[in-house]
């Protein structure tokens, strides 16, 4: 009786009933309304902070590794800001491992054969006089194993081995070839006769041939040309021929030494400027005392900074509120730095008080923060890089108390910054138009 | 009688965790619960709803009357009632330039009742005070910029409200009662603001109010035989509250980083005193014809309302049941109830001075179903309006109660 009861109470119909009405949940919605602001009332708010003063200033590489670069640059040109500045790139000849020399043999001629590598600088209707002079001494690396682009070696600029006069043509263009003194060839064709079965042959010809500096005339050219690097090129081309039944020219290469030992040195002839005021890697010059201009530029190593000196005023707001997002707008002045002749990569870091210790920011994947360039063509009033420093600050501001002299820089890739005068010149924020500045995007609580 | 009570007590669970699963889930009700408590439910069940949600006067005559306690007197003695009630709500919202349809369905409360002695009725009920659930964008100005940023803001909740009834005749004819809710309720009230045009970082802000209170009713009823019909008065009053109030304020952003965690005691809400008053006339036993006045003192509520203004509000309800009464068991058609009825409600808020009144009619029957019953109630309701970048509401209401007696458990006795 009791289970019949039971079954009857529990597992009825209409006590299915009620449970499947206590099952019912349903909801759905088509379509959207956004009614807007008549709705909502919200006492959170965001606001654009641009009144966080930065400070620029230029600050510059004591030295940088030169060497093993994967081009060589030569040439010489007169930055609008930073005055004439010039690249030597210098080799090391390597000798021939086998040379065998007819005594019936003709010496006829020698010329340098370089391949441009399509980086160029420089008014293209000017002429270019290439130089090249034999070193006095033998190219020796660093303790470090490194040459840098301080490095020089001694040459006598009376005494060229060869000279050549052309125009340069935008992009890769054909090989220049320049003649070289007869008696140079005559002197390897010597040595390789006297000493073509030692067994030190090869260290007594670098002792013999220390290498060559590939120049230009300062003087008259305002061009800076790249030069491929390969296992081939650049070389020096022996011509000679014999004549039997009918004349046979042989032509012999003696490739320049492409390894640890060949690199460019970078000269900042201008010593007037402000920037040549810049005594070492550890100083600062900042934007008021440059005119409000800072200098970013490969070859020479300036580079530029930015301090936070008021970061502490954050600090303030922190309790009232978070930073959503952080910018640094970084703007090319438009007459130095025109849109065309921007560079596509500018990078990122931290740095210390004595601009050491770099530590690159980096993305949300991990990779090196770059700037996105804004261009704009037309007017070139919004052309800028910005840099997404949200994170960077975001976190500087969970420090308990902020290092106001850490700072930031801006550089270029390594591989620009050896091969080419790649310049970016910045308006800095007390400059009079188009000023950099920090935006903050600065999201206020409602926890009052 | 013992398998009866162990079943009542699992139903009973059974409805009770539902319901706050129900809450839990609360969907989207209405836009202009953003605003004050949320859309505050009307008490009345699928019965007086069906009568323009009338009944002020009635007496708990086979059916709860929620919407006053001294109805309760009037239960049968021998009859233990009990209800449970699902409402379904086809609704649209238009504005001036987009329309936005939807529909809910869930549990929408359960009441029993029963008789302590010959003259006191006592009843429990579980039922929504008030709901919130919206979903608005929106758009806010970068201070200092001429870009905006998108806002959501989304509200999900309510307040639910448990009574404890008593309706006690004191006199004939006359009975008196006293109503106790506790009011409690979860709601999550958040802010998502996103910066695309900047793409900076997503944040959440989001307080989870908490809320309870305790609610007084009092009121009478007076039944006056007039021949062969009754006529009947009722007044019901709810006096002031405050409703305590606290939240858990949380903000984050996309990138998990909790910004802000805090709690506070947060200001209490103000629930301003309301009353009814009701005349029904029994018309023979065929007819039955009602109506209600309400008022609320809202104007003197301090509820937070951003760009509205509280106000009193009035309401009046018409309602009409016809019971046939001839060939009973001939047809089954003439063993349902019939109603209908209208209503009119004024919002307790105004939106830049523009009242967001309601007006509806509904239509319902009571099915009776073995000893038990059916009722369903159909209700048409348009609020709001299409002024002022405001939104009007149209909604297609149904609530179905399932109400049954002590019999439905006996009955299982004599099988």
């Amino acid at each position: 009786m009791n289970i019949e009861l039971y079954k009857y109470s529990v597992f009825g119909f209409r006590f299915k009933l009620m449970l499947l009405l206590s099952l019912v949940y349903t909801s759905c919605t088509k379509g959207s309304l956004n009614p807007g602001k008549v709705f909502v009332s919200s006492s959170t708010y965001t606001t654009l902070i641009d009144s966080v003063t930065v400070q620029f200033s230029t600050i510059k590489l004591d030295s940088f590794v030169t060497s093993s670069a994967s081009s060589a640059l030569i040439g010489h040109h007169e930055h609008a800001l930073l005055g004439s500045q010039e690249v030597k790139s210098y080799f090391p000849l390597v000798a021939p491992s086998s040379f065998d020399w007819d005594d019936e043999e003709v010496l006829d001629s020698i010329v340098l054969r370089l391949v441009p590598n399509g980086y160029y600088l420089g008014d293209t209707t000017e002429l270019f006089d290439l130089e090249v002079y034999p070193l006095f001494e033998e190219i020796e690396t660093s303790d470090d194993g490194y040459l840098y682009n301080l490095h020089s070696f001694q040459y006598d600029e009376s005494n060229s081995l060869g000279k050549k006069q052309f125009r340069p043509k935008p992009g890769k263009g054909s090989a220049i070839e320049v003649r070289l003194k007869d008696e140079f060839a005559r002197e390897i064709v010597d040595f390789m006769q006297a000493y073509e079965n030692h067994v030190d042959k090869i260290t007594l010809f670098k002792e013999r041939f220390n290498g060559v500096v590939l120049n230009c005339d300062r003087n008259t050219t305002n061009s800076v040309l790249g030069i491929t690097l390969a296992d081939s090129v650049p070389h020096v081309r022996l011509y000679s021929h014999k004549v039997s039944l009918e004349k046979e020219t042989i032509i012999r290469d003696l490739n320049l030494e492409v390894s640890s030992r060949n690199f460019n040195q970078f000269i900042n002839h201008d010593s007037d400027n402000d920037y040549s005021t810049i005594a070492s890697g550890q100083d600062k010059l900042v934007e008021t005392a440059s005119n409000g201009l800072l200098a970013l530029q490969a070859g020479s190593g300036y580079e530029i900074r930015v301090d936070f000196p008021y970061l502490n005023n954050l600090l303030e707001i922190k309790q009232l509120g978070h930073e959503v997002k952080a910018e640094l707008h970084i703007r090319p002045n438009s007459k130095l730095s025109p849109w065309s002749e921007l560079p596509d990569l500018v990078y990122i870091s931290e740095l210390d008080r004595i601009n050491a210790n770099r530590n690159p920011l980096l993305t949300s994947e991990e990779t090196a923060l770059s700037g996105t360039l804004y261009l704009d063509k037309v007017y070139n009033e919004e052309t800028f890089y910005v840099f997404d420093v949200s994170d960077y600050l975001n976190y500087r501001l969970t420090e308990s108390i902020v290092d106001t002299e850490k700072g930031l820089v801006f550089s270029l890739p390594s591989d620009d910054l050896v091969n080419s005068f790649a310049s970016l010149i910045v308006n800095g924020s007390s400059f009079s138009n188009n000023a950099s500045q920090l935006y903050i995007y600065y999201y206020y609580y409602d926890n009052q | 009688m013992t398998i009866n009570k162990t079943s009542f007590v699992f139903l009973f669970i059974i409805c009770f965790s539902f319901y706050f699963k129900g809450e839990a889930q609360n969907s989207v009700s209405s836009p202009y619960s953003i605003f004050g408590v949320g859309v505050l439910e009307p008490k009345s069940d699928a019965t007086n709803a069906g009568m323009g949600h009338t009944g002020i006067a009635l007496s708990s005559d086979g059916y709860i009357n929620t919407l006053n306690p001294a109805s309760l007197s009037g239960l049968d003695s021998t009859t233990f009632l009990f209800n449970i009630q699902g409402k379904a709500s086809f609704s649209k919202f238009e504005t001036q330039l987009e329309s936005q349809h939807n529909f809910d369905a869930n549990l929408d409360a359960f009441q029993m009742a029963f008789k302590v002695n010959r003259n006191w009725g006592m009843s429990f009920s579980l039922q929504p005070f008030s709901s919130i659930g919206y979903n608005i964008y929106s758009e806010k100005y970068i201070l200092g910029t001429m870009s905006t940023y998108p806002v959501e803001y989304i509200g999900e909740g309510g307040i639910s409200q448990v009574s404890w009834s008593n309706g006690i005749r004191i006199a004939k004819g006359f009975s008196l009662g006293l109503s106790a809710s506790f009011l409690w309720g979860n709601t999550d009230v958040i802010e998502n603001s996103y910066y695309p045009s900047i793409t900076g970082e997503t944040i959440t802000n989001s307080r989870s109010y908490k809320v309870n209170s305790l609610l007084l009713e009092y009121g009478f009823q007076y039944h006056q035989p007039i021949g062969s019909s009754v006529l009947s008065f009722g007044a019901r009053i709810n006096t002031e509250s405050q409703l305590h109030n606290s939240y858990e304020h949380n903000i984050s952003n996309d990138n998990g980083v909790q910004l802000l965690e805090s709690s506070d005691g947060g200001a209490d809400l103000f629930l301003p005193c309301s009353y009814g008053f009701g005349v029904a006339l029994q018309f023979r036993d065929a007819w039955l014809f009602t109506g209600d006045y309400r008022y609320g003192n809202w104007s003197e509520s301090q509820l937070n309302i951003g760009a509205g203004e509280y106000k009193d509000t009035h309401g009046a309800s018409l309602g009409i049941q016809f019971t046939p009464q001839k060939n009973y068991y001939r047809s089954y058609f003439n063993q349902i109830k019939y109603r209908a009825g209208v209503f009119y409600n004024q919002n307790y808020f105004a939106i830049n001075g523009i009242n967001l009144d309601e007006k509806g009619v509904t239509f319902g029957a009571t099915l009776p179903v073995k000893a038990s019953k059916i009722n369903i109630a159909y209700e048409y309701k348009q609020s709001g309006t299409m002024e002022g970048g405001l939104i009007k509401e149209n909604y297609h209401n149904i609530k179905v109660g399932f109400t049954f007696n002590e019999t439905w458990f006996r009955k299982s006795k004599f099988q």
